[in-house]
């Protein structure tokens, strides 16, 4: 992480225009999350509103001003389970499918549901290692917890994962 | 182990990185939660005024999709210099400028102020005598995207001009996740004078300023003197004057006072030669000023001034227009209910939360303008806003919406928004020979 680790400190200790520098530096990575799981556009950049203001809130709680980028992805991610909790009945949108492009369909309609299928932690692990390439010491780091936990649930939720995707296949075959 | 599912999840995160957005309205969302969050921690707001302007200017989407040849000699040209292809990528969708650079009106400039690490360079300029179009870029260890504000052009000195410039500026993204380069636009209502500048700005805060000039002499812009009216659909429009200058062609119209339509956009307006070269609207940048109900309109069209034509006309078949007795909208904001609207019931789901006003527009077409003009509550009072937003729902959807600078419950019911784009068209023919 080469950031301007001085500018997020300024953030951290409240400086509103430095705040604002840092969120942009991270919107494309907040809204990949966030159109991950959420059903449309629309509410993908309500949800970078809404982490905005949760993130402007809780900034001065950040201890380590390297754990920006995991930390503002972890409040996205919170945001979306609250979400697809909301919204558990919307299985398939078209409009997304729509805005993903053509040639993918059949992998996004495949993946936001086995995603949305992932307990909260599972989603979380898979979003951060997969979606925007940390480590898994950076994950722990970031979680506070021993790097073999992460790994544990690494592997707990691939294997999870793995069976939501041949369930899934099995249907597909009838 | 999970080859295969990592492979899927990798898959999925590249069709993730696809997907459109615009920064500018991930930029609106991020600054709407932070005055949200300001508002809740203390209870005197500041009040923050951004990039609002009630359709004075217009952004335009593509309309015209020109495609740009290329000669062997220009690709040349262009790998000679260093950074020039980023220039070109930049202004690929203007072909007025593609022109200025390959008739080597380009002039590099090479300025630079440097301060905590971060350099950033004015790498050149294409200058008219009424317009300045500066492209930039930075070097910074600290590897951010640069975001520019407040952008000003004064006089070496410090001191302002008569007449102020107005500027158009913003990042260059392109496919690069990281972009390093952008361009600032400038244009005045009169010629300027004067060769050495002073570019001023703010960037995280901190406030640069970086003295330039301009050595190669600014060629004068060509005026045609029309005086032509065009018909579509019972609408006269006449046209005064067309000035081509190097960066931009301005058209001059005057609508006629008794039109029973009210013209929002001439969206396919372009310059069109003797073998049928188009010339057409800008598709980023300044694209028309003059208000809805104003007499007096400038159409801004890429530049045709490197290219001398035989014959040249100016055509246009689109206008987007609506009945004159039916250009705004009333709203009861106690019961949020739509009480009057242009015919058709393109506008629905209304929603008001506080000061943020939003609802549907159905078009049946492309349609991106923002809709909300002037807005007057039933006292008389103008509502000042503070932003806007518009997001894509379907196809040909758009949810849009105006923040207003106070709650809406803080003004008498109902409000009327006067309407400054709107999804209707009238269709026809219009040519009009201007040389």
């Amino acid at each position: 992480m080469n950031e301007d680790l001085s500018l997020i400190k300024q953030a951290i200790q409240g400086d509103d225009t430095a705040f604002l520098h840092v969120m942009k530096v991270y919107k494309m990575d907040l809204y990949k999350t966030a159109i991950a799981y959420l059903k449309n556009e629309h509410e993908a950049v309500e949800a970078i509103q809404e982490v905005t203001f949760r993130a402007y809130k809780k900034i001065h709680t950040l201890r380590e001003p390297s754990f920006i980028k995991t930390w503002l992805i972890r409040i996205m991610i919170n945001y979306c389970n609250d979400q697809l909790k909301r919204n558990k009945q919307i299985l398939v949108n078209d409009e997304q499918i729509y805005s993903l492009g053509t040639t993918d369909n059949h992998t996004v309609m495949e993946m936001q549901d086995a995603m949305e299928q992932l307990d909260n932690t599972s989603r979380e692990i898979l979003t951060l290692m997969y979606f925007h390439g940390l480590k898994i010491k950076e994950i722990a780091e970031v979680m506070e917890r021993p790097e073999g936990t992460v790994k544990t649930w690494l592997n707990k939720a691939l294997n999870k994962f793995r069976d939501i995707l041949e369930e899934k296949g099995g249907e597909l075959d009838v | 182990m999970f080859d295969k599912e990592e492979e899927k999840l990798k898959k999925f995160s590249r069709s993730l990185d696809k997907v459109p957005i615009s920064a500018d309205e991930l930029d609106a969302a991020i600054m709407t939660g932070f005055l949200k969050a300001k508002e809740g921690r203390r209870r005197k707001r500041r009040s923050v005024k951004w990039g609002f302007s009630v359709a004075l200017v217009a952004i335009l989407l593509l309309v015209f999709v020109t495609s740009i040849r290329v000669s062997p000699a220009f690709a040349a040209y262009v790998s000679n210099i260093p950074g020039m292809e980023k220039i070109v990528e930049m202004i690929s969708n203007n072909k007025g400028m593609m022109m200025a650079i390959e008739n080597d009106y380009y002039q590099e400039i090479g300025a630079y102020v440097e301060k905590d690490g971060l350099r950033i360079t004015i790498d050149g300029a294409i200058a008219d005598e009424q317009g300045i179009v500066l492209f930039y870029s930075w070097d910074s260890e600290k590897k951010l995207n640069l975001a520019i504000e407040n952008v000003e052009l004064t006089h070496r000195s410090g001191e302002s001009f008569d007449k102020s410039f107005s500027s158009h500026y913003g990042t260059y993204y392109g496919d690069d996740e990281m972009t390093k380069q952008g361009m600032i636009e400038f244009y005045s209502q009169i010629p300027y004078d004067g060769k050495d500048f002073l570019l001023n700005f703010e960037a995280y805060g901190e406030e640069y300023s970086i003295p330039f000039s301009l050595d190669k002499t600014v060629k004068t812009k060509k005026v045609y003197e029309v005086n032509e009216t065009a018909e579509i659909d019972g609408q006269k429009i006449h046209v005064t004057t067309v000035e081509v200058y190097p960066t931009r062609v301005a058209v001059h119209v005057e609508v006629d006072p008794d039109n029973t339509k009210q013209l929002f956009e001439f969206e396919d307006l372009r310059l069109v030669d003797e073998t049928g070269e188009t010339w057409g609207g800008i598709t980023n940048g300044f694209s028309a000023s003059g208000g809805p109900s104003d007499k007096e309109k400038i159409i801004y069209l890429q530049s045709n001034y490197f290219h001398e034509p035989e014959q040249l006309f100016l055509v246009f078949n689109q206008i987007q227009a609506i009945d004159k007795d039916e250009a705004y909208l009333v709203i009861d904001t106690e019961r949020e209910q739509i009480l009057k609207q242009p015919k058709g019931n393109k506008l629905r789901n209304l929603k008001i939360e506080n000061g943020t006003l939003s609802l549907n527009v159905h078009a049946d077409n492309e349609f991106n303008a923002h809709i909300f003009g002037e807005t007057k509550d039933a006292g008389g009072r103008i509502l000042g806003s503070s932003s806007s937003f518009t997001t894509t729902e379907e196809e040909f959807i758009s949810r849009m919406g105006v923040t207003y600078e106070k709650n809406l419950n803080q003004y008498n019911s109902p409000i009327t928004i006067e309407l400054t784009f709107y999804p209707e068209w009238i269709e026809g023919e219009a040519k009009i020979r201007i040389k």
